[in-house]
């Protein structure tokens, strides 16, 4: 089914055209219910190849959106399209694409590693002698070659994180869903499985969707996200846009009427706040910038001495968005 | 020697197809399953059984070779051959269906066991290390994996059903040297084959559903087994105490479709011996037999969902 490839709408931002490139997902007017209760409201946008990152607060919808994107799901309303399958109709198609690995513990107990890899690689269809081999090179890609003949049941938590990424791995997905892969890790453990999931996505030309309430992961390891907020998309698009489109206040020192200034500020359609170092910060709607600062200096007859742009870390974006739905 | 890193590559081979991915199940379960001792121990004791079979096959086939040979069985016994020829005793040694009937009820209990043993962990042991959702976010149904599940199961029931019966057909022939038995006894070839999986179906069926309601396998364990003896008991108890105020003398025994027992007992009776064990036609048996199946297998299908496990 051919998707209206239109522009994304941001909430409070400008709208981002990703037609130019093909989509790895895409929603179209996407509903999702559980019983007489919506989970997903009318979620239309498209994101395409690279590395994913979805946010959320607990219960915003992300794990019914990652079902649905397995075809576990069928929405009431519009559809989802994984590298153009529609996993309503296609779960099997969309499934050998996808590499699934899980937030909880899910492994076969008693196996070794390599009998488990291997068997995920089977279950998905590559020939047995096949599915050998790549186990083998899977686990020596996700760190854990020395340890493959070990059973899983006897491994620590990081190592477990391990091997689920290696069983996603195992059938060279086109895309992985990759739910909380830092959880339970330590700083180094957690850095290491980054680097992989970075290695993934910008070398080995895996598409990844990470869903995180991790934002610093999303931000290391992720190109565009899209948060969800109560079942809407309240943001999405490429991280750089979304943090140079939040990019709008400003500390600005000015020597005058600071009353005038902030008057002049809000004919703009800005905000002013005194800060408590006596300077002011200064916040423009969408479309503004520092000239607008200078005007509206000019109109208050004030003198600007010393105006800086405020860094907005993608945790910063995120709560913006989120307050502002 | 050239040394290739061991690193990710991308897979450009050929894909089994998706038809197929049911057997990996299988054969994956039927590997594991036989590390397991009391499978082992099972499938030895079972296999007495089917060799006490064969003794009595081959006397049964040698009783004229030991009368030719003037053999006795010793005087102190006091049976001689001409003993053995008397329809009493020979009786014994005549392979006929009913012979074929014996056999099943001799590893009665050997089905019983290898249902429980193999079936009811089967999911319960998937469910309780939440590896249902890594089966089913690979290129699988519910069906696939249900088709799986089930299939190592039967393999295992018809070790100790299906196939040791067929072979005593074979050996009869064998030890009889008569090779048109078996074209001459194709009905009992089909009732051997149609009995088997009346064994065989339900017991997989209802195994993997309790297996998928449960996370612990002696939960599981504990409700199969209570499923497949209680109601024999309690209704026998009640049939005990209150069958003649309930019945009167004319006890038409609808009670026997409550047990699973009880109606593998008729059908077995009615399809190898001339006579039923109970007075209800067989057919209600049967049709008793494919409604619990069906039931069960609802319930197991709405039990194999990935929803539950996302979270």
């Amino acid at each position: 089914m051919p998707f209206r490839l239109g522009s994304i709408k941001l909430q409070g931002m400008n709208a981002t055209n990703m037609t130019t490139e093909p989509s790895a997902i895409a929603l179209d007017h996407l509903s999702v219910s559980f019983g007489t209760k919506t989970i997903l409201h009318d979620l239309t946008v498209q994101f395409p190849s690279g590395g994913i990152g979805l946010l959320g607060p607990n219960g915003a919808g992300k794990s019914t959106l990652l079902k649905t994107l397995m075809g576990f799901l069928t929405p009431d309303h519009g559809a989802a399209s994984v590298f153009g399958y529609n996993p309503a109709h296609e779960g099997a198609e969309v499934r050998q694409m996808l590499g699934y690995m899980p937030e909880e513990e899910s492994y076969i107990p008693g196996m070794t590693a390599v009998e488990f890899v291997s068997y995920n690689g089977r279950l998905s269809g590559l020939p047995s002698n096949e599915a050998v081999l790549r186990a083998h090179q899977s686990l020596h890609y996700c760190g854990l070659g020395e340890a493959r003949y070990r059973k899983i049941d006897t491994y620590s938590t990081g190592m477990k994180q391990r091997i689920k990424l290696a069983q996603a791995l195992i059938h060279d997905p086109k895309l992985m869903l990759l739910d909380e892969p830092t959880n339970g890790l330590d700083p180094e453990g957690r850095k290491s499985m980054l680097d992989l999931i970075d290695d993934i996505t910008k070398n080995k030309g895996i598409s990844v969707i990470l869903s995180s309430h991790l934002l610093p992961d999303v931000e290391t390891v992720c190109e565009s996200v899209m948060v969800l907020f109560q079942g809407k998309i309240v943001a999405a698009g490429k991280i750089d846009d979304l943090k140079q489109l939040a990019q709008r206040a400003f500390e600005v020192n000015i020597k005058g009427d600071e009353t005038r200034f902030c008057e002049a500020v809000q004919r703009f359609g800005g905000a002013c706040v005194m800060k408590e170092n006596g300077l002011l910060r200064v916040t423009l709607r969408e479309g503004l910038g520092q000239r607008e600062i200078f005007v509206a200096a000019r109109d208050s007859n004030v003198q600007v001495r010393r105006m800086t742009q405020e860094e907005m870390t993608l945790q910063e974006v995120f709560a913006k968005a989120i307050q502002a739905a | 020697m050239p040394v290739y890193p061991q690193t990710y590559r991308h897979y450009t081979g050929e894909w089994r197809p998706r038809s197929l991915a049911w057997t990996v199940i299988a054969q994956s379960g039927i590997v594991r399953l036989w590390r397991n001792k009391g499978i082992r121990i099972v499938l030895w004791l079972t296999g007495a059984m089917f060799l006490l079979s064969v003794a009595r096959l081959y006397l049964a086939a040698n009783l004229d070779l030991l009368d030719y040979l003037g053999v006795n069985l010793g005087s102190d016994s006091g049976i001689r051959i001409d003993d053995l020829r008397n329809n009493r005793i020979t009786a014994i040694f005549s392979v006929n269906d009913a012979f074929y009937y014996n056999y099943f009820q001799s590893v009665s209990l050997g089905y019983f066991f290898i249902a429980l043993l193999a079936g009811t962990g089967a999911i319960a042991s998937d469910r309780r290390s939440k590896a249902l959702i890594l089966y089913l976010s690979r290129p699988l149904t519910a069906l696939d994996y249900i088709f799986g599940k089930s299939a190592f199961i039967l393999f295992y029931l018809y070790c100790v059903t299906l196939l040791p019966a067929l072979l005593l057909m074979f050996l009869h022939a064998f030890f009889t040297e008569n090779w048109m038995y078996l074209l001459t006894n194709m009905p009992l070839v089909m009732k051997i084959f149609a009995f088997s999986n009346v064994i065989a179906v339900p017991l997989t069926i209802l195994a993997l559903t309790l297996s998928s309601l449960f996370k612990s396998n002696e939960a599981a364990g504990a409700f199969f087994a209570a499923l497949y003896w209680l109601p024999d008991v309690l209704v026998q108890a009640i049939r005990g105490l209150l069958g003649r105020w309930l019945w009167g003398a004319n006890d038409p025994e609808w009670w026997s479709l409550l047990s699973l027992t009880n109606i593998l007992e008729q059908i077995g009776s009615y399809l190898f011996l001339e006579k039923t064990t109970f007075l209800l036609p067989a057919v209600f048996h049967f049709v008793a037999l494919i409604v619990m199946c069906v039931l069960l297998f609802v319930v197991l299908y709405r039990q194999i969902r990935a929803v539950e496990v996302v979270t």
